[in-house]
């Protein structure tokens, strides 16, 4: 199997009055062809920051500061603004989050994509129009839709607007960051099943990064879980639910209510994400971390394979 | 002994009449529900967005005004009770918003915040927003008391509103999904304190959430509803266990499962809320 997307050592960090913090630290992993890498973690973690990474869609104030990101066989850190116009929607395409603020409230939806397609792709307008009904079908909303605008949509169908969007230039690859969180649970299975479909259908690669274990476990072939920028387990899902590693994955897996099996009680992770102006020298979950012991506080664990395919960066576990 | 019990509860909101139009149309967003709460049990009332939840907990608390029924609370029938009957009454019951960025003002200081009601009441003791902060597990008080929401945390934020609820130690609560905002290691703290808290204060709780999972963790009891009306009622272990109207089981069919083994049969609901 062929990697499409391999990330090395990548860093990136926002400036800030404070000071510099860094969102991504030291990140590597690999994604092959035909996989879904579901990526989890709690709030400020560094998903989406690393989603946007992928995307070179950085605000002012961040930049990459190490690493590689290669995509399909090239590395697209050193590229320009104008060579990433080329790569984004075609080669790499993103599901925001927030369906209700990705769309333009005053365009009429299909008008939308159209535009998307006719600005990346060499064809009519006329053709274009051809797609995006040929999408809409695709992700289960009627073509007639297509001459509504986004207020005159419902939650659920305005976040399958948004994945026509993604899917506009046929990407290879594609982020889709939170697509289900601001939706209701029916309409979140929907949609989830719609993308896992899709996804398999069209034979492309997929980042899904959710803070919710469950959908993850559902959607994807393999997990990475972050912690405060750092990526701390990589593995295949069934490895990773049957024999979860690091002290931070065991927390975050108990800390979740489930409708199956017997009732447990759940065990919150005692205190909080640190603060990466000044993450702690050592792991950065150290501080919250029952096993940590003298060179957790010292030493930042490396990140390296422990068993075939199930990667883990602490001191305690290896 | 019964804390709360509804009788045949109804809402209509009024749609905009259309141009020459001479019926006035409604919209039923509760319509004729009926539900008992004992004391110190927690009831979770679960469904989809739009099913009328928020409108029942709201109606229960009165911040709306039911168009029919009775609401029993401590058996005194608060639906049609005046605005100023009202004040006596809300002491004894308090609600705990779902968006913790938005139900504290954001210029008040923790202290003031958690003062408002106590104040209102004519209650106001300093020693009893110390208490009320260090239940909730913010420790200790003082560091807090003078902080503003925008330095704590959502899971911080929330502790703080479930103490300003308690305070002034209300005999029902109404939960209005208290941590679908918050973070998932979060979420589990915060729902643990609620449980501790319940048996230490015999507190009834309507808890409302789309989260069954959650639903199933906190709650004796489960009512589903559906299009503004009661579709199934039960003990909590029972309804996930041995669904019997339709729409349960859709909806539990819809719950992602934390386990990649699992596989869910997916029933689909036709049609959709209005």
């Amino acid at each position: 199997m062929d990697t499409v997307l391999e990330i090395k050592n990548l860093g990136m960090s926002y400036d800030t009055t404070e000071g510099s913090v860094s969102a991504v630290d030291n990140v590597s992993f690999r994604i092959m062809n035909g996989e879904a890498m579901g990526l989890v973690g709690e709030s400020g973690c560094g998903k989406t920051s690393l989603g946007m990474c992928i995307m070179k869609l950085l605000p002012e104030n961040a930049k990459i500061t190490n690493g590689e990101i290669i995509f399909d066989g090239e590395d697209i850190v050193p590229k320009t603004e104008d060579e990433m116009r080329m790569i984004r929607w075609k080669g790499v395409s993103m599901i925001f989050q927030a369906a209700m603020n990705a769309l333009n409230p005053v365009y009429k939806v299909g008008d939308q994509i159209i535009e998307a397609i006719v600005a990346h792709e060499n064809i009519k307008k006329e053709e274009a129009r051809e797609k995006v009904r040929e999408l809409y079908k695709l992700v289960g909303l009627s073509p007639e839709r297509m001459e509504n605008y986004p207020h005159e949509y419902s939650g659920g169908m305005r976040q399958r607007a948004i994945i026509a969007m993604a899917l506009a230039c046929d990407p290879k690859f594609i982020i889709a960051d939170e697509p289900t969180t601001a939706l209701d649970v029916i309409v979140q299975d929907e949609i989830i099943d719609e993308i896992k479909n899709i996804q398999k259908k069209l034979n492309m690669i997929m980042m899904y990064i959710s803070h919710d274990i469950s959908v993850i476990a559902e959607t994807c072939d393999k997990i990475g879980v972050m912690y405060a920028g750092n990526f701390i387990e990589y593995a295949d899902t069934f490895a990773l639910f049957d024999n979860p590693l690091h002290p931070y994955t065991k927390a975050l897996m108990s800390s979740f209510p489930s409708i199956e099996g017997p009732k447990k009680e759940l065990k919150p992770v005692p205190g909080e994400p640190p603060n990466l102006l000044n993450p702690p020298r050592g792991c950065r979950f150290y501080p919250r971390c029952s096993y940590a012991e003298e060179i957790c506080r010292n030493e930042r664990p490396e990140f390296i394979e422990s068993e075939s395919g199930h990667f883990l960066a602490c001191h305690r576990v290896i | 002994m019964e804390m709360l019990n509804i009788e045949h509860l109804t809402k209509l909101f009024p749609l905009k009449k259309k141009l020459f139009s001479r019926d006035q149309q409604y919209v039923h967003a509760v319509d004729d529900i009926s539900f008992k709460i004992e004391k110190g049990k927690i009831l979770g009332l679960v469904g989809e967005s739009g099913c009328g939840k928020t409108t029942t907990a709201k109606l229960l608390v009165r911040l709306l005004k039911p168009t029919s029924g009775k609401i029993y609370i401590g058996g005194e029938d608060i639906a049609g009770l005046k605005e100023e009957n009202l004040k006596k009454f809300r002491k004894n019951i308090q609600m705990i918003f779902q968006d913790p960025y938005e139900s504290l003002n954001p210029r008040l200081t923790i202290h003031s915040t958690i003062a408002e009601p106590l104040i209102a009441q004519g209650l106001y003791n300093l020693e009893k927003i110390h208490d009320a902060l260090e239940v909730v597990g913010l420790k200790p008080p003082e560091g807090f008391l003078y902080r503003y929401p925008h330095e704590l945390s959502g899971g911080q934020r929330q502790r703080v509103a479930i103490a300003r609820a308690l305070v002034i130690d209300p005999i029902f609560v109404v939960a209005d999904e208290p941590t679908s905002m918050l973070d998932v290691s979060i979420r589990a703290g915060v729902l643990n304190l609620m449980l501790a808290l319940r048996k230490s204060f015999d507190l009834t709780v309507l808890f409302v959430t789309h989260d069954l999972a959650v639903a199933r963790y906190m709650c004796d009891d489960i009512a589903v509803m559906h299009n503004g009306k009661i579709v199934e009622t039960g003990n909590a272990e029972e309804v996930i266990r041995n669904p019997k109207h339709s729409y349960t089981k859709a909806l539990l069919s819809a719950v992602p499962i934390p386990d990649p083994r699992a596989k869910r049969e997916r029933i689909r609901i036709r049609g959709k809320v209005v």
